[in-house]
């Protein structure tokens, strides 16, 4: 689950890429991952826009 | 249960009094293996190969189809030994198990034993050790090298321990740490097994365990509770981490609707 500024309806697909910072996993440089997913639930929490999504796809990129 | 090989693998006459026999069955992918352990065991008059088996297909048919006090059992014949372990021993719970191996680590030797093998042998044992082993693993003895013996005692302290004072359930060992270290900077279970010097299989078994303990299903949720719960940095295995200083690295998230 995220917050997001934009609009999104449940179904719409989306792309996401984490970026894990080095020194928080003891790694030489950054690791990314990157994936996607489906948007299943929306919602406000707190006021603020908030997206549920479940991850279809994803893959650890490293440099 | 190799067509070119009987089933009854010395193919005598069976003596008149079997149940005064040790009775065991050979599993193993090598041909050369099994040929050899019976010209061993050719040599003692009470003990007696009444099957092989080159897969594990052939030795759950052998454990079921032939009355067998022992298995000689290699950990190569399937990529899951333990669990095959406990499929064999589903299928005759008085079989006495053994296990060849030419790579173990104390978490599989423990594996092993929590599943009923009552021996560990190294593919290397000598013919003269391989008979005692089988012989003290019939009268009902455990078999292990000083090193399996050892691992299960720190295993018993561990638990021990645990069950005097209590830990936190996410408390991981030194070797689980550097593999969870290994996942969250993107390798693959082969390069980790590279790495370690182990197998993709002993990394698996690890990784199972550390999900377990720390609540998470796939590698993702794995490096994300690292990023969260900072169990990576600085890290000092065996010490509880800080867990209230989440460092969330926000991520960036394009859209792309249908």
């Amino acid at each position: 689950m995220f917050h997001i500024d934009a609009d999104m309806t449940v179904g719409s697909n989306i792309e996401f890429s984490i970026s894990i910072p080095a020194d928080v996993i003891g790694a030489p440089a950054d690791v990314m991952v990157n994936g996607e997913g489906r948007v299943v639930r929306c919602g406000l929490d707190d006021g603020r826009k908030s997206v549920a999504a479940v991850i279809d796809e994803y893959r650890f990129e490293r440099a | 249960m190799s067509p070119k090989e009987p089933v009854n693998g010395s193919g005598a006459v069976p003596p008149a009094d079997e149940k005064a026999l040790l009775r065991l069955i050979v599993a193993d992918t090598q041909a050369i293996f099994r040929v050899g352990v019976r010209k061993v065991l050719a040599l003692e008059d009470d003990v007696r190969v009444v099957a092989q088996a080159e897969n594990l297909g052939q030795t759950i048919a052998a454990v079921a189809k032939f009355p067998a006090d022992v298995l000689l059992f290699e950990s190569r014949i399937t990529s899951n030994p333990a669990e095959a372990v406990s499929e064999v021993i589903k299928k005759n719970p008085d079989i006495r198990v053994i296990v060849i191996t030419g790579d173990v680590d104390e978490m599989t030797t423990v594996d092993y034993l929590r599943r009923g093998v009552k021996g560990i042998i190294n593919r290397a044992i000598s013919p003269d050790l391989l008979v005692r082993c089988i012989r003290k693993v019939h009268g009902g003895e455990m078999w292990l090298d000083n090193q399996g013996v050892n691992w299960v005692i720190e295993a018993y302290k561990s638990q021990a321990t645990m069950l005097t004072s209590p830990r936190p359930k996410n408390r991981l060992t030194d070797k689980e740490m550097l593999i969870v270290s290994c996942v969250a900077q993107g390798m693959k279970n082969k390069d980790i097994a590279a790495e370690i010097g182990t197998t993709e299989q002993v990394v698996k078994n690890y990784l199972r365990r550390v999900y377990d303990k720390l609540g998470v299903s796939d590698r993702l949720e794995l490096a994300l509770y690292c990023v969260h719960h900072r169990l990576l940095e600085n890290a000092t295995p065996q010490q509880e981490k800080p867990s209230d200083q989440p460092n969330v690295h926000t991520p960036p998230i394009s859209t792309r609707p249908n």
